[in-house]
C-alpha cells in the first residue's frame, strides 16, 4: 500500500515536471494574411444572420413541432367544449349576448 | 510604459498597417501559446488567434495606457479563449439534437488526448494527463496556473491580467495545484486498478 502510494505521488511529480521548461507554441504562417482576408471579408447582417438561423434543420423541425403542438391543443379545446351537453352550452349564452344578437333575415339582405 | 510600445500603440490607434503587422510579429506567440494552453485545441487556437488580432484592431482606439498592451492583450486572449470553451459545453449539451438534425454535427468536441506542441517528446505522455487534469478545475485557478507555468509570468503580473491582488494569485496558484494533485491521483488510481 505504501509502495503503491509512493509511486503515485512520483507520477504526479512527473506530470508537474512535465511542462518545466515548456516551449511556446506558434501559430502557422501567414497569420496576418489570414487575419486581413477576415477582416475584408463581408460582414453578414441581421436578416442574413436570421435566415441563416432558421434555415438550420434543428430550427425547422422545432418550429414544425411548435406548430403542430397549438394544432393539438386548439383541437383538444375544441373537442372539450362541444363534448358538453346541449343544455350546459346555452346556459352560457347571457342575456346581454340575446340582446346583443341581431337576426338577418332574408328581407334584410334583399332589402337593407 | 516602454517607449517602442506607446509609439506601436500610437500607430495602431492610428490605424497603420505596419504597426498592425509588427504587433502581430511581436505578441502572436504569447497569445497563441495562451490560447492552446486554455482551449486545448490547435484549429480553435489558430481560429481565436486570429479573433484577438481582429479584436485589437478595431478597439485599440479605446485602450488606455494604464496597464500594459500586454496585459490588456492577454486579457483580450483570455476572455476570447473562455468563451470559446462556454461555446463548446453548450454545443456538447445539444450534440445529440445537432447529429439528428444538424449537417455539422461531427467531430465539433476537442479529442480527449491534447499535446501541447511546446513539450518535449519524452515528456508528451506525462504532460497530456496534466492538461487533462488541468480541465477539471475551476477557471480562474486554470488560468493562474496556465499564465504561470506556461505563460512563465510572475504573480504580479498575473495579478494584473487578472484584474485581482498578489495574495488572491497566491492563493489561486495553491489551489490550483492541490486540485490538480486530487485529479491526477484519481486518475493514477484508475489507472492502476485496471
Amino acid at each position: 500500500m505504501m509502495e503503491k502510494d509512493k509511486n503515485i505521488e512520483r507520477q504526479i511529480e512527473d506530470a508537474f515536471n512535465s511542462i518545466k521548461g515548456i516551449n511556446k507554441a506558434t501559430p502557422k504562417p501567414y497569420l496576418l494574411t489570414r487575419i486581413n482576408a477576415r477582416l475584408n471579408s463581408p460582414v453578414k447582417n441581421n436578416w442574413e444572420s436570421a435566415a441563416v438561423f432558421t434555415s438550420r434543420p434543428s430550427v425547422m423541425a422545432l418550429g414544425l413541432c411548435l406548430v403542430l403542438a397549438v394544432n393539438v391543443g386548439v383541437m383538444l379545446l375544441n373537442t372539450s367544449s362541444t363534448n358538453k351537453p346541449v343544455a350546459e352550452r346555452s346556459a352560457t349564452i347571457t342575456d346581454e349576448d340575446e340582446s346583443s344578437a341581431t337576426f338577418v333575415s332574408i328581407d334584410n339582405i334583399e332589402n337593407p | 510604459m516602454h517607449q517602442n510600445e506607446e509609439e506601436l500603440i500610437k500607430k495602431l490607434q492610428q490605424g497603420e498597417q505596419e504597426a498592425f503587422k509588427k504587433a502581430i510579429d511581436l505578441y502572436q506567440n504569447m497569445v497563441y501559446n495562451t490560447i492552446i494552453s486554455i482551449v486545448q485545441n490547435e484549429a480553435d487556437a489558430e481560429d481565436i488567434t486570429q479573433e484577438v488580432f481582429i479584436q485589437v484592431y478595431q478597439s485599440v482606439g479605446s485602450f488606455k495606457a494604464h496597464a500594459k498592451f500586454s496585459t490588456w492583450l492577454y486579457r483580450i486572449t483570455i476572455a476570447k479563449s473562455l468563451d470559446n470553451e462556454k461555446r463548446k459545453r453548450r454545443k456538447k449539451r445539444f450534440g445529440f439534437m445537432q447529429r439528428l438534425f444538424g449537417e455539422d454535427g461531427e467531430a465539433q468536441y476537442h479529442p480527449v488526448e491534447f499535446n501541447h506542441p511546446g513539450v518535449i517528446l519524452d515528456n508528451k505522455e506525462k504532460a497530456g494527463e496534466l492538461f487533462k487534469a488541468l480541465q477539471k478545475i475551476p477557471d480562474n485557478q486554470r488560468i493562474a496556473f496556465t499564465l504561470n507555468k506556461i505563460e512563465g509570468l510572475n504573480n504580479n503580473e498575473i495579478a494584473e491580467v487578472m484584474n485581482t491582488t498578489f495574495y488572491a494569485v497566491e492563493s489561486l496558484l495553491a489551489r490550483a495545484k492541490a486540485n490538480l494533485k486530487k485529479e491526477l491521483k484519481t486518475y493514477y488510481l484508475q489507472k492502476t486498478s485496471k
